[in-house]
C-alpha cells in the first residue's frame, strides 16, 4: 500500500529512554509450543539449550514457557508501553529463535510502521531559526518617504 | 526469571477434543466432535461409529462428497451473532493482567526491580503495590463468600504511608533540583515546574510506561489515574526506604525530570502580565526600566502583519520579539527578556543526566583542583 | 538561541515581506527576473514549492523602463482575440504607449513557473507607472532592492574638469585632427546661432 494509506509515526523513544538510564523495554516473553508436534522441534531444542542463558542475560524480562497442544508455536512479547507482539516460530532452528529473541529484546515497543523522518531533535536550531529579518541591514526611517512638496 | 506453567487440554486417548457452541433451533447446544486424525481408509464415520463400532459405510475415495466435517455450516451464523453482540454491547471489559494467562507475581515484582537497575526490598515493594481500595474490595468479597475473618485474616498492609512519604520526597527533590539548576527562577516558576511534574497526566504516563499498572492491586480495572499516581509515589517511598534518598533522587531525575526535555518555562508557567514581571525583575537587579521600540515591520496594513519590537534599557538592547500585533510583539519581547534573565534559554547548558559512577569519577578531579 | 515562543517563531519565519524595485532606466527583463525570484520565495532558505512562501513586490516608474538594443521597434507582442482574423501584433513602443505597466507585467508572467500558483503570485505583484504609491502599500514596504543595471552618466552630467582630466587614449591622425577641428568649428558656429 502507499505511505498515505498506511499509518506512520515520528521517531521517538518511550519516556526519553537512554537520556537518564537505559531500560530494556521488553517486560514479558511467553513461549507457547507443543510437546510432540514436529513444527515446535526448534523451539523444544532452544528450550533445552538456550532459554536459561537468555533469561540469565536479561534479568529484567520474565520468561514464561508453556507447552500446550497447539499446531503453531508462538513467542508472545509484551513491552512496557503496552504493545504485544506475536511471532510465529514454526519450523525455525534454535539459532533463528535466539536471533529472534535478541531482536525482540532490542526493540522498543513502538509500532513497526513507516517512520516519517529518520531523525528527531528537541533543539533544531543552534544559531536561531531564520526569519525574514535575519541578516538584513537595518533601515533608518520609512522606505521612500513621501516627498513633502515645498512647491 | 524462568517460570514454567502447564496448560494442556488433551485427553488420554491422544485425540483432540474441540468444544463448539452449535446454534440450532432449540437454542445453543453443546456438541462434541470426535475427529480421528488418520482418514486414510476413506470411511465416513458417524458420530456413533466410534463408540458403537457399527454403521461404517464404505465409500470409494474418488467420490467427492460434501464433507460436513471440514466445512462448518454453523460457523458463519455464529460469527455474525457474535459480531452483532459485540456491536450491541461494545467490547468486553478489560481484565487486569494478573487474571490473564502467564502471570507469576513474585517473578514479576523481582523483574520490575532488576529492570530499573534498582535494589528494592521485596516486601516494601509488594506493600507499595497494594492499594486501600483493593483491601476493601477483598474484605467485601470474603464477607460475601462467607469466609471467616478470624481464621483467614487478610494480612496485607496498605501503601498509604509509603505513598505520602514518596510524595513529600518528590516535592522536596524537585524543589532542590530546580533551585540548583535554575538559581534565577523565582518561587512561582519553581512551583509551576513542580506542579507540572507531579500532575496526574505526567505521573500516570510515566507509571504506565514503566509497567506499574500491571503490578498494581486495585479494586477497578483499568486502574484509575489517582490510584496509579499514589502507587507510583508509594514505589518512590519504597525505593527511598530500601536504597536511600540518593538513589531515589537519581530514579526521580531519570524518569520524572526527563519529562521536562523540550518544554519551555512559560509553557508550564502562565504569566498574566509578562511586562510587569519583567519590570519587577529589573528593579530588583537595579537595571533601568525597559523601553519598547518598533524595530521592524512587514505588511503593516495587511491581515498578516509582522512586527518586531525591541526592549531597550538605557539605550542597550535587552531582547527583541516578533508578533502579529504590536501588543503581541511587545509581550513576546518581554518573555524573551525574562527567559534570558532566568537562564532558561534554548542555548543553556543541558541538564546533567550522567550516571552515578560518572559523577563519582568527576568529583575527585574537582577536589584535587581545589586543593 | 532565538528563545521565541513556538507560535511566535513560526509566525515570524513564514511572514511575507514587501520589496520595492525602482525600474527607472532599467531593462524590464532584469527587473522581471528579480521579481519572479522573490514572488516564488526562492530567495528564502525555507523555500518549498508547496508552502506558498512568496513575498510581495512593488515596481515603480515602469513608464521609464529602458530596453537595450532596438527592441522598442523590433520586439513584438502578439495576442489573439479569439475571433477569426483577430490576430494582433503590436510593437513594444505601441504597447508601452497604450499601457505603461504591460511590458513588466508580461515579462514577469513569462518568468514565473507555468502552474496554478502563477496567478496567485501575479496578484502579489504591484506595478505602478509613476513614483506615486498608495499610503497602505507604502506602509507595508520592508526593503528597497538595488537596481540591476548601473545607470551610465550622460555627457551633460560630467563636469568640465572631469572631461579635461580624462586621459587622451590615442593621438588621432592628421586628417582626423582636421576633421575634428572642422567639427569643433561647426559646433561653435551652431552654438553662436
Amino acid at each position: 500500500m502507499t505511505s498515505r494509506g498506511t499509518p506512520s509515526r515520528f521517531l521517538r523513544s518511550v519516556l526519553q529512554n537512554g537520556v537518564g538510564r537505559y531500560i530494556c523495554q521488553l517486560k514479558r516473553i511467553s513461549i507457547i509450543f507443543s510437546k510432540n508436534a514436529q513444527s515446535s522441534l526448534g523451539v523444544r531444542e532452544f528450550i533445552e539449550e538456550g532459554v536459561v542463558d537468555y533469561a540469565k542475560k536479561n534479568p529484567g524480562t520474565v520468561v514464561y514457557v508453556s507447552p500446550q497442544s497447539c499446531r503453531i508455536p508462538k513467542i508472545v512479547a509484551e513491552y512496557l508501553n503496552g504493545n504485544v507482539k506475536e511471532e510465529i516460530v514454526t519450523s525455525k532452528t534454535p539459532a533463528q529463535i535466539s536471533e529472534l529473541l535478541t531482536k525482540l529484546t532490542d526493540q522498543s515497543g513502538l509500532d513497526i510502521i513507516r517512520i516519517r523522518k529518520p531523525f528527531h531533535t528537541d533543539s533544531p536550531s543552534i544559531q536561531g531559526q531564520w526569519h525574514p529579518f535575519t541578516n538584513r541591514p537595518p533601515s533608518v526611517g520609512p522606505i521612500r518617504p513621501q516627498k513633502q512638496d515645498p512647491q | 526469571m524462568v517460570c514454567v506453567c502447564y496448560h494442556s487440554n488433551a485427553d488420554g486417548l491422544g485425540h483432540d477434543r474441540i468444544l463448539f457452541l452449535v446454534p440450532c433451533r432449540t437454542g445453543l447446544a453443546v456438541a462434541t466432535f470426535c475427529q480421528k486424525i488418520n482418514m486414510a481408509s476413506g470411511y465416513i464415520l458417524n458420530r456413533g461409529a466410534l463408540t458403537l463400532g457399527i454403521h461404517c459405510q464404505r465409500v470409494c475415495r474418488n467420490v467427492s462428497l460434501s464433507q460436513v466435517r471440514e466445512k462448518k455450516r454453523w460457523m458463519k451464523t455464529y460469527t455474525f451473532l457474535m459480531a452483532k453482540k459485540l456491536k450491541l454491547e461494545g467490547p468486553p471489559p478489560p481484565t487486569p493482567r494478573s487474571q490473564q494467562p502467564h502471570w507469576d507475581y513474585h517473578a514479576e515484582v523481582q523483574a520490575f526491580g532488576t529492570r530499573l537497575h534498582e535494589n528494592f526490598s521485596q516486601e516494601l515493594l509488594k506493600t507499595a503495590f497494594i492499594n486501600p481500595c483493593y483491601l476493601k474490595a477483598e474484605q467485601q468479597k470474603r464477607q460475601e463468600l462467607g469466609v471467616d475473618s478470624e481464621t483467614t485474616a487478610l494480612v496485607l498492609k496498605d501503601n498509604i504511608q509509603l505513598s505520602e512519604k514518596g510524595a513529600s520526597f518528590t516535592q522536596s527533590f524537585i524543589n532542590d533540583w530546580s533551585r540548583a539548576n535554575f538559581p534565577n527562577v523565582p518561587t512561582d516558576g519553581v512551583e509551576s515546574i513542580k506542579r507540572y511534574l507531579t500532575s496526574t497526566s505526567v505521573v500516570t504516563s510515566v507509571a504506565r510506561n514503566l509497567g506499574i499498572e500491571d503490578l498494581t492491586m486495585s479494586a477497578e480495572c483499568p486502574v484509575p489515574d489517582d490510584v496509579l499516581c499514589s502507587t507510583f509515589m508509594a514505589v518512590i517511598g519504597a525505593l527511598q526506604e530500601s536504597s536511600g534518598a540518593e538513589r531515589a533522587g537519581f530514579f526521580l531525575r531519570d524518569f520524572l525530570i526527563t519529562q521536562l526535555i523540550g518544554k519551555d518555562l512559560f509553557e508550564l508557567w502562565t504569566v498574566v502580565n509578562p511586562m510587569g514581571l519583567l519590570v519587577e525583575e529589573l528593579t530588583k537587579r537595579n537595571i533601568p526600566l525597559p523601553e519598547p521600540r518598533l524595530i521592524r515591520s512587514a505588511g503593516a496594513s495587511t491581515v498578516l502583519p509582522l512586527y518586531i519590537v525591541g526592549l531597550y534599557s538605557d539605550k542597550k538592547l535587552l531582547a527583541q520579539g516578533p508578533g502579529e500585533t504590536l501588543i503581541a510583539a511587545e509581550e513576546e519581547a518581554a518573555y524573551v527578556a525574562l527567559r534570558k534573565l532566568y537562564g532558561y534559554t534554548e542555548n543553556r547548558r543541558p541538564f546533567d543526566f550522567s550516571s552515578q559512577q560518572q559523577q563519582q569519577h568527576q568529583q575527585p578531579i574537582i577536589q584535587s583542583i581545589s586543593n | 538561541m532565538s528563545n521565541f515562543t513556538r507560535s511566535a517563531q513560526q509566525w515570524a519565519t513564514f511572514a511575507r515581506s514587501w520589496f520595492l524595485i525602482d525600474a527607472r532606466l532599467q531593462p524590464p527583463g532584469k527587473i522581471a527576473s528579480m521579481c519572479s525570484v522573490r514572488l516564488q520565495g526562492k530567495h528564502k532558505p525555507i523555500y518549498h514549492a508547496l508552502s506558498d512562501c512568496g513575498d510581495h513586490v512593488v515596481v515603480i516608474n515602469t513608464k521609464h523602463i529602458a530596453f537595450s538594443g532596438n527592441k522598442w521597434e523590433q520586439k513584438v507582442y502578439s495576442s489573439h482575440t479569439g475571433y477569426p482574423g483577430g490576430f494582433k501584433q503590436v510593437t513594444a513602443t505601441q504597447l508601452h504607449h497604450k499601457d505603461p505597466k504591460a511590458i513588466v507585467k508580461l515579462a514577469v508572467y513569462g518568468m514565473l513557473p507555468k502552474n496554478l500558483h502563477r496567478r496567485t503570485m501575479m496578484q502579489r505583484l504591484h506595478i505602478f507607472p509613476d513614483d506615486e504609491l498608495p499610503d497602505d502599500i507604502r506602509a507595508n514596504l520592508t526593503e528597497e532592492l538595488p537596481q540591476p543595471r548601473a545607470i551610465p552618466r550622460k555627457l551633460s552630467e560630467y563636469t568640465q574638469e572631469e572631461i579635461d582630466a580624462f586621459p587622451r587614449l590615442w593621438t588621432p591622425l592628421v586628417w582626423f585632427r582636421f576633421f575634428s577641428g572642422l567639427r569643433v568649428l561647426l559646433m561653435k558656429t551652431k552654438t553662436h546661432k
